[in-house]
């Protein structure tokens, strides 16, 4: 009986913060991104003028996010029918969102106005085995041109 | 680049991730698999029963062959270590009082134990062992109401009633590690452990029934009036009454409840069986007997 309670709890905490949080993260997001959105980004590994091109560094943007109970709860019931993870989707979307918008920011403060040759790496912290809840590192990286000197 | 006009337009919202509801996500997935397995676990357990009940008697037996029985009930706390053999003749002897008219199966045999525990008790488990507490005996003052709660154990082996509610337990854990998807350490627990789990059989309210019917008609036959089973079911009703206000039930009641239920089902029995309920009660003559008017003393 306890048990029940107990994952009850769990499921109402992992939900009330989590979707709090998941909230107000794409709001940030939202607004950041119309923010930056002077600095193009390009997965291409050369411009495609680079005889004019001033700049050359390596930027990038990392983040670890954390899954909830509740998220973690509804994957795990979903791994029993399959289809679509949708709550981990969006844990995933938040993470490469706001790594590419660490980029983006390190990217405005050296002065450059696009990056080239972006690449991603995903990798897990934590499975989430055994209890445990899972969590995502996501790291971007790339080469930023624009009108400055590169360090 | 310069002379290029590019951009990044913004990608449209809810292609990577589901703009869907998760609460909808949960309550679907919840109840589309709880009814699944609710489903699963009616089906096998209706065939565990069936097929528990098919396991030949002399498999039950040897299953237990290993185990110290005795040993089993004092590692559980139920029973404790001395000499009882007087106090187990004689409930043994009741019990075979009672077999020639419960008519057990060829091969069947009962195996009567005793603990000088004060819990109110009594309870069949597999192998034909039966365990009866002091505190049960204590309460009673005629033979004819021990030979009721007798009939009604007897009843439960003679109905296979432990080795269904084994096979059901094993089936249920083994589908809640194959779910888990554990390596089926609880599952394995119990079928290998499945020693201690004797005294944890519960068997469901037809089955107390069916076995209460078996004993009625044992008492009719050997006494010639269930005037011990009236007299126990009365007094339980009468006890179940007065405990149903206390937070702490006595053990029997909390195994075998509905006592007012169970009484009047005894009397529709006997009424159209033409069993006398009231006839003389032969003394309880068991050895070291303190009757007690039930025990204030509560066992957990």
């Amino acid at each position: 009986m306890w048990e029940i309670a107990i994952v009850v709890v769990l499921l109402c905490l992992g939900y009330g913060f989590g979707s709090y949080r998941e909230k107000k993260h794409y709001q940030s997001i939202y607004a950041r991104e119309a923010e930056l959105k002077n600095i193009l980004v390009f997965d291409t590994a050369r411009s495609p003028a680079p005889e004019s091109e001033t700049g050359g560094q390596l930027v990038l943007g990392n983040v670890v996010i954390s899954s909830d109970y509740f998220k973690t709860f509804v994957a795990g019931l979903r791994m029993l029918v399959g289809g679509r993870l949708t709550s981990y989707e969006s844990l995933l979307d938040r993470g490469r969102r706001e790594a590419v918008l660490r980029m983006k920011a390190e990217a405005r403060e050296l002065g450059a106005d696009s990056i080239f040759n972006v690449k991603f790496e995903t990798s897990s912290i934590s499975k989430g085995g055994n209890d445990t809840l899972g969590s995502i590192e996501v790291l971007v990286y790339g080469t930023a041109l624009g009108n400055f000197q590169a360090a | 680049m310069r002379n290029v006009k590019y951009e990044n337009p913004p990608i449209e919202e809810g292609i990577n991730y589901s703009q869907e509801h998760p609460l909808k996500e949960f309550a679907q997935l919840l109840l589309g698999i709880g009814i699944l397995i609710a489903l699963v676990l009616l089906v096998l357990n209706f065939f565990a029963g069936a097929l528990a009940k098919r396991i030949p008697f002399e498999y039950e037996q040897a299953m237990l062959s290993s185990v110290d029985i005795k040993q089993i009930f004092e590692d559980e706390e139920l029973s404790e270590a001395g000499d009882y053999s007087t106090q187990e003749n004689y409930l043994q002897a009741i019990a075979d009082k009672l077999i020639p008219a419960m008519g057990l199966p060829e091969g069947m045999a009962v195996q009567v134990h005793y603990s000088a525990s004060d819990t109110v008790n009594a309870f069949a488990t597999l192998g034909g062992n039966m365990l009866f507490f002091k505190g049960l005996i204590d309460a009673m003052d005629s033979e004819d109401e021990l030979a009721a709660v007798m009939g009604h154990e007897i009843a439960h082996i003679k109905l296979r009633h432990p080795i269904v509610a084994l096979g059901k337990g094993l089936t249920i854990a083994t589908l809640a590690a194959s779910i888990s998807g554990s390596s089926g350490s609880s599952a394995g627990n119990l079928l290998l452990g499945s020693s201690a789990q004797l005294s944890m059989l519960k068997f469901s309210r037809e089955q107390e029934a069916a076995a209460d019917a078996e004993s009625a008609l044992a008492l009719a036959q050997v006494y010639g009036h269930i005037g011990g089973a009236d007299l126990l079911f009365q007094h339980f009703s009468e006890i179940e009454g007065e405990q149903k206000t206390k937070p702490a039930v006595m053990e029997m009641f909390r195994s075998h409840p509905y006592s007012e239920d169970r009484w009047q089902n005894l009397q529709q029995l006997a009424l159209h069986n033409g069993w006398s309920t009231s006839g003389s009660l032969q003394k309880l003559a068991f050895p070291e007997h303190q009757p007690t008017k039930y025990p204030p003393k509560e066992h957990d």
